[in-house]
């Protein structure tokens, strides 16, 4: 029913929800990168206690 | 002024005297404005891919880190002692971290898809009224993980996504308290011992095992017996997509009681364009069928229930004793008007216009056709004709549009790609919460464990 809406309106939303889209993806990419640093000190530690094992 | 800018001024004035001041075709500049924007449904496709993609993406992600923490964790099986049980759990925290990422990224992408269209409109309109209108869409909260809103005062609460994800949360849930008081809604928690005392424990049994192995729409018509209880009238066994009961045949036993009058009905599985609840539906949607959309009403049931409603008082029996109910695999919705609310006259009006509108003017084929189309939400099949008449009607009636609108939205905000339950508490209580605000009454009331438990099929 987008006749209910101004054309103006339609712009704008569309305009708000790509933003927001934008910064909701920066911010997923932020934290899985933090992770993936997670992940790689997992891994050094893990190279580091089997090479102390052997 | 240089030489270059004096050559150019001249030239322009050169041209202005050979052809006359520049003709536009735009008298104003809104209208320049205007034409130089996208039109809707390319805007609509844009945010769409966006949306796709943002989605497509961030699972890719998470599944690439998923499938390194496997390998991790594999090998810290070799690993003896707890120092090997240490790395292991510090590996399932960071999965549980990444999916939780994931979810709580699609569970904002679904705040900004329902709310956002209000952000524009509160940034343009201030003031309290328009905020109200601005915030229209609070059951976003309630498709929510509610997990993720108990969040939300959390001191643990991480920056990026989740702060994003939770202060659109918190925005919303707030003004959702303070705008929208929770209203005559009727709420659908331990309803499994109302469906006993509507139907015996016999009678229950078979309308589930119908609803969920019946290809085609089962209808099924029931008046108040003395002790309570429904009694069956009569039901059409159908065989197609959609069936019909004689309107006298309800009136006759509307008389015969001065109770409720039930008026059930399946959805059928294979011509499925307006129900998704059933577990075979899902299943479906589990082996890569795709549906347009799923609701549990259709705006056909709207108006097949606000007729019989009309037909009743029309003869002079309350209209409010009527009710409908869809019948899915898991449980029954039950819908009518609230008592005095005035919704119920606006739908008759709504009802007669589309009678007149669209089944006037048709033969009874095209007419059913029609309304088979725009009842079950599947305007993408209309002619290009028919969509715009669609559109003019319901413009027509703004405040029956508008709800109508806003229940697609919710619905179809329910719908994704990995759907594997369509019909989660949170989004039992959005359907239930929406007919509440629009003088609709909702219930879903789920199959005793012991019936779908115990099925045959």
């Amino acid at each position: 029913m987008t006749d209910m809406f101004s054309a103006q309106n339609i712009q704008k939303d569309k305009e708000v929800k790509s933003k927001i889209l934008q910064q909701l993806y920066q911010g997923f990419q932020q934290e899985m990168k933090q992770l993936e640093e997670e992940q790689q000190k997992i891994l050094l530690d893990m190279i580091k206690l089997k090479k102390t094992h052997e | 002024m240089n030489n270059f800018e004096a050559k150019a001024l001249q030239d322009q004035e050169e041209q202005r005297q050979l052809h006359g001041p520049q003709e536009t075709f735009f008298e104003t500049e809104a209208q320049q404005d205007a034409l130089s924007r996208k039109s809707p449904e390319i805007l609509h496709e844009e945010l769409k891919q966006e949306i796709a993609n943002g989605l497509g993406r961030t699972g890719l992600y998470v599944e690439s880190v998923s499938g390194i923490s496997e390998t991790l964790l594999k090998d810290a099986e070799n690993i003896t002692g707890s120092e090997g049980e240490e790395i292991a759990q510090r590996i399932e925290n960071l999965q549980e971290r990444s999916r939780g990422a994931l979810e709580k990224y699609r569970a904002a992408v679904a705040v900004v898809m329902l709310a956002a269209s209000s952000y524009a409109q509160a940034e343009s309109v201030p003031n309290q009224s328009g905020r109200q209108v601005a915030l229209k869409p609070a059951e976003v909260v309630s498709i929510l993980p509610s997990e993720n809103v108990n969040k939300i005062d959390s001191e643990k609460a991480p920056q990026s996504t989740e702060t994003i994800a939770y202060k659109e949360v918190h925005l919303i849930e707030n003004s959702h308290k303070e705008i929208l008081p929770k209203q005559n809604v009727e709420r659908s928690d331990s309803s499994t011992s109302d469906l006993s005392e509507r139907f015996s424990a016999r009678e229950l049994g078979r309308i589930q095992h119908i609803s969920e192995s019946k290809n085609y729409e089962h209808l099924f018509l029931y008046k108040q017996g003395r002790n309570g209880q429904l009694e069956l009238v009569t039901e059409s066994k159908g065989g197609e997509d959609s069936g019909s009961i004689d309107m006298e045949v309800v009136l006759r036993a509307a008389k015969k009681t001065k109770g409720e009058i039930y008026f059930c009905h399946t959805h059928p599985v294979e011509g499925l364009t307006d129900f998704g609840l059933s577990k075979e539906t899902i299943k479906k949607i589990q082996s890569g069928e795709k549906f347009s959309i799923l609701q549990p009403l259709s705006v056909g049931d709207l108006l097949t229930y606000s007729t019989a409603y009309s037909e009743l008082e029309k003869n002079g029996l309350n209209g409010g004793r009527f009710k409908e109910c869809v019948v899915d695999g898991e449980g029954v919705w039950e819908f009518s008007f609230q008592k005095g609310s005035s919704i119920s006259e606006k739908f008759q009006r709504y009802n007669d216009d589309f009678n007149r509108t669209f089944f006037e003017s048709r033969d009874k084929d095209s007419a059913m056709r029609f309304f088979a189309t725009v009842g079950s939400g599947n305007e993408e099949a209309l002619s290009e004709k028919e969509k715009q008449e669609w559109r003019q009607f319901n413009a027509q009636h703004p405040e029956i549009g508008r709800s109508i609108e806003e229940y697609t939205t919710i619905v179809k905000s329910f719908y994704s790609e990995d759907l594997t339950d369509v019909f989660p508490q949170e989004n039992i209580r959005a359907m239930e919460d929406w007919a509440g605000r629009h003088g609709l009454s909702l219930r879903y009331m789920p199959f005793p464990k012991s019936i779908t438990g115990h099925k045959q099929i």
